[in-house]
């Protein structure tokens, strides 16, 4: 798990218009540039948000990561699809 | 020689400004003013201000632990309804002292020759300091909103060492220590919304007292569970308890408003006599 990539590659996406559109042009190429996994590239692909969260990345970011793709409208899809941050603690990955 | 005169703190949560269920927010717009009347009253000459960055300046690249900013300040960079981006009046030689100070005490700092500032530092600049420009700003962030965290008590010991630093200087600068943050509020996670107001009591009841023990005796995954990732911006209040050891505080306002997401506090630190 390479989360420290996949943390560099969403906040990429998340913050910067030009890079998402760079990205939805040539995903593929995009995120060859990234040391990322297979697994990891695919979690970015669907936007796994979810997962994500629970892999550890920030919520802060994987908002923007998500509302930066599908617009500030859908600020209650993107919580519907999020775990709690209490389902993440006691987990010793704080 | 230099002094605090007081310390402040004030949540930035930008629902307040967006305000997108269209509700009355004008008694969180007096908390703001009736502060900046206090800041004015006090005669200060500079405030500094400690925030959390949101993931919007610092990247996964380089996020530090604290870092000041020695040179111009301009913000939010994040613009919110009446809070537009514009230059920050700052006190450039007031943040060179505090960090050659930091330095000769051991305290390293990352730092930034200039800086757009987010929301954290932008709301309590743009609402808390008088619109003159007469009290400038110093700019602190902390790791209090991206991982690995601040350690809370790093984040007393810093206000300390501002508090030491003002102090020895030469020139006679009045120092308010402004900690911007929320209480409860979780951001982008599941329970996005909910607040604690139990637990903002219980922070705000500490304020009041003076009491950065009970604070400090948190653990992280405490204000997690109870707070919210959000609330680990307890951190700057810290900071702002740190300048004035002994001191205490008064609530001027709180409100854990429907309109936003945050329990909102409004407090001010009195420095001991």
């Amino acid at each position: 798990m390479s989360l420290n990539a996949v943390e560099q590659c969403v906040f990429d996406l998340g913050n910067s218009g030009r890079v998402r559109k760079g990205y939805s042009a040539e995903p593929e190429a995009f995120l060859a540039r990234y040391a990322l996994s297979d697994e990891e590239k695919a979690l970015i692909r669907e936007m796994d948000v979810a997962e994500l969260f629970r892999r550890g990345l920030n919520p802060m970011l994987l908002m923007g990561f998500y509302m930066g793709f599908h617009g500030p409208a859908s600020m209650a899809d993107y919580l519907r699809k999020m775990p709690t941050l209490a389902s993440t603690l006691g987990t010793g990955e704080i | 020689m230099g002094k605090i005169v007081g310390g402040f703190m004030m949540p930035h949560d930008p629902t307040v400004f967006i305000n997108p269920k269209k509700l009355d927010n004008s008694h969180l717009m007096d908390a703001y003013a009736e502060i900046r009347r206090r800041i004015v009253a006090l005669g200060a000459t500079s405030a500094v201000i400690v925030g959390a960055d949101h993931y919007i300046l610092f990247t996964p690249k380089c996020l530090p632990q604290i870092l000041i900013c020695l040179g111009e300040l301009n913000g939010p960079v994040d613009q919110l309804p009446g809070l537009p981006g514009r230059p920050i009046p700052h006190n450039a030689a007031l943040a060179g002292y505090i960090f050659d100070h930091a330095q000769d005490v051991g305290f390293d700092l990352a730092v930034a020759r200039s800086l757009g500032v987010d929301h954290a530092i932008g709301a309590p600049a743009h609402l808390c300091l008088p619109e003159d420009g007469s009290v400038k700003a110093v700019a602190v962030y902390m790791a209090s909103g991206v991982a690995p965290y601040l350690r809370l008590r790093r984040a007393y010991a810093f206000g300390a060492m501002v508090k030491a630093a003002v102090e020895a200087a030469n020139d006679e600068e009045r120092v308010v220590v402004l900690g911007s943050g929320g209480i409860s509020h979780w951001v982008g996670t599941g329970e996005m919304g909910r607040t604690n107001p139990a637990f903002d009591r219980m922070v705000l009841d500490a304020i009041v007292a003076g009491d950065a023990d009970s604070l400090l005796a948190l653990t992280d995954e405490e204000i997690l569970r109870e707070g919210g990732n959000g609330a680990m911006e307890i951190r700057h209040f810290l900071a702002v308890m740190g300048a004035m050891p002994g001191g205490s505080g008064e609530v001027i306002a709180y409100d854990a408003w429907e309109g936003a997401v945050t329990g909102l506090g409004f407090a001010q630190m009195r420095p001991a006599a």
